[in-house]
């Protein structure tokens, strides 16, 4: 059964092109699937840190088997045969996820960290601070101008702060900069959703001796509600 | 590919009085479509492996060069995922959204007189041997796919003559053969002489008897009146 599940054993008894084709996307696009975990988790786990790389060679991998596959459909007669327009609509609907994933790499370069800030924000249906925007990865060069300004534990345990319990009411906010303060990259990060520059966002000062703390329930006023994130951080 | 190489070759459909001796309408039946697919979906629901089996094929083609049928025909309808897409296409049209929507994009069809001559003639060529599901990566079973169209078509009256008529046979006669009593009784009397009357040859009793000798002498009626062989 493992075998079978993992190696295709029958199928590769049976024919090794639809083997090494049909192998080669669906670990490709497992590859791929694991690697875009990064952009959902945080802190990331050092098994999809370790994959990054790998990640990115099973893209090309992904986008060959699909197209050797879809090939088939045409060259080989019997194939041929036996294909519906909605097996070729699958193929084409695969292979266009894997084209445009790599050209959001290769071509036209998307802000990654605010997209992870965006879709960690929208697990938790809440804004995320710029100041809190987690680095993608370690030692990765995406979210430096983050790390500058946060001191390296406090980044790391921004967002389950943030995202947990609000500070409490009435404190004053103590590392929060004033607005248009920030520049260069985290401008764009900014988000020009947020209800009014004057909500506290919470950057708790660093304390990294003491644990966060416990999840309860957060006891704020509805005076000032936020909005609620549901779409892409506008970019300038 | 040789395109329609068997549609000359039907099979016969059974006479009514066969069909019925099993249980079946004699002929086929009025309204027998909507019958014919009520019947497959008392079936998909009977079946939970019929109703994945029909989901679950990707069209990836690893089988369609293994069935004997195909390579010995050509024909490419006996290629094991044509076979099955033959029942596919109505399962389609019938129990899917897409197939309801959409019928020539995933490649669903009516069940008219053509799709059951097409099951007739194709479903009566596979002999469920089952190779085809070793090879396939989902291990879809063409056979039980098979069975499943023969009996929604011996449920519409449409049944073969050599399926039916020999179970009719096995009821009524007692035997596949259809010999009577007394011919069958005579066929076996004639066995019996043959088989005491015939030396058999030596070699072959040395070879697989531990005791020759022995066991010569039991093959004997005159000398042992126990039958009972130890080879």
């Amino acid at each position: 059964m493992f075998r079978e599940v993992v190696f295709f054993e029958s199928l590769f008894k049976s024919n090794l092109w639809i083997w090494a084709l049909g192998w080669l996307f669906h670990v490709g696009l497992a590859l791929v699937l694991l690697r875009h975990l990064r952009y959902f988790t945080e802190p990331v786990n050092f098994i999809i840190a370790f994959i990054q790389p790998f990640g990115m060679y099973a893209g090309f991998a992904m986008a060959a088997g699909l197209a050797g596959l879809w090939a088939r459909r045409f060259l080989v007669e019997r194939i041929r045969y036996i294909s519906t327009p909605s097996d070729h609509l699958m193929l084409a609907l695969l292979l266009g996820i894997a084209v445009t994933g790599l050209a959001m790499k290769f071509l036209m370069h998307t802000d990654v960290v605010a997209v992870k800030t965006f879709f960690l924000g929208l697990m938790v249906l809440r804004n995320q601070s710029a100041a809190c925007a987690p680095r993608p990865l370690p030692a990765s060069g995406h979210g430096r101008a983050a790390d500058d300004r946060v001191p390296r534990q406090q980044a790391a345990a921004c967002p389950r702060r943030v995202l947990l319990a609000d500070p409490q009411p009435g404190r004053q906010p103590a590392r929060n900069p004033p607005s248009g303060a920030l520049g260069g990259q985290n401008s764009r990060i900014r988000r020009t959703d947020m209800a009014d520059e004057t909500t506290p966002v919470a950057v708790a000062p660093p304390r990294p001796s003491q644990p966060p703390p416990p999840p309860s329930r957060p006891k704020r006023p509805r005076s000032s509600p936020r909005p609620i994130a549901t779409s892409r951080p506008s970019r300038p | 590919l040789k395109f329609d190489a068997m549609v000359e070759s039907n099979p016969y459909v059974a006479a009514a009085a066969h069909n019925e001796s099993v249980g079946f309408p004699g002929t086929l039946v009025d309204g027998w479509e909507q019958k014919a697919v009520a019947k497959m979906g008392e079936l998909l629901g009977k079946y939970r492996s019929l109703r994945v089996y029909m989901d679950a094929c990707v069209h990836c083609g690893a089988c369609t060069d293994k069935c004997h049928y195909f390579i010995g025909t050509g024909d490419p309808k006996n290629m094991p995922v044509a076979r099955q897409d033959l029942m596919r296409s109505v399962y389609r049209r019938y129990y899917t959204l897409p197939g309801k929507l959409f019928p020539k994009l995933v490649g669903a069809r009516d069940m008219t007189k053509d799709v059951l001559d097409d099951w007739f003639r194709y479903y009566n060529q596979c002999s469920e041997c089952r190779r085809c599901s070793v090879f396939c990566p989902y291990g879809i079973d063409t056979a039980e796919v098979t069975m499943a169209a023969k009996e929604i078509m011996d449920s519409v009256g449409h049944g073969h003559k050599y399926v039916n008529e020999i179970i009719g046979k096995v009821h009524k006669i007692g035997n596949n053969l259809g010999l009577p009593g007394p011919a069958l009784e005579n066929t076996l009397e004639g066995l019996e002489e043959d088989v005491w009357k015939t030396p058999a040859p030596r070699s072959s009793i040395r070879s697989t008897c531990r005791a020759p000798k022995y066991c010569w002498s039991r093959l004997r009626p005159t000398s042992s009146p126990s039958r009972t062989s130890t080879a």
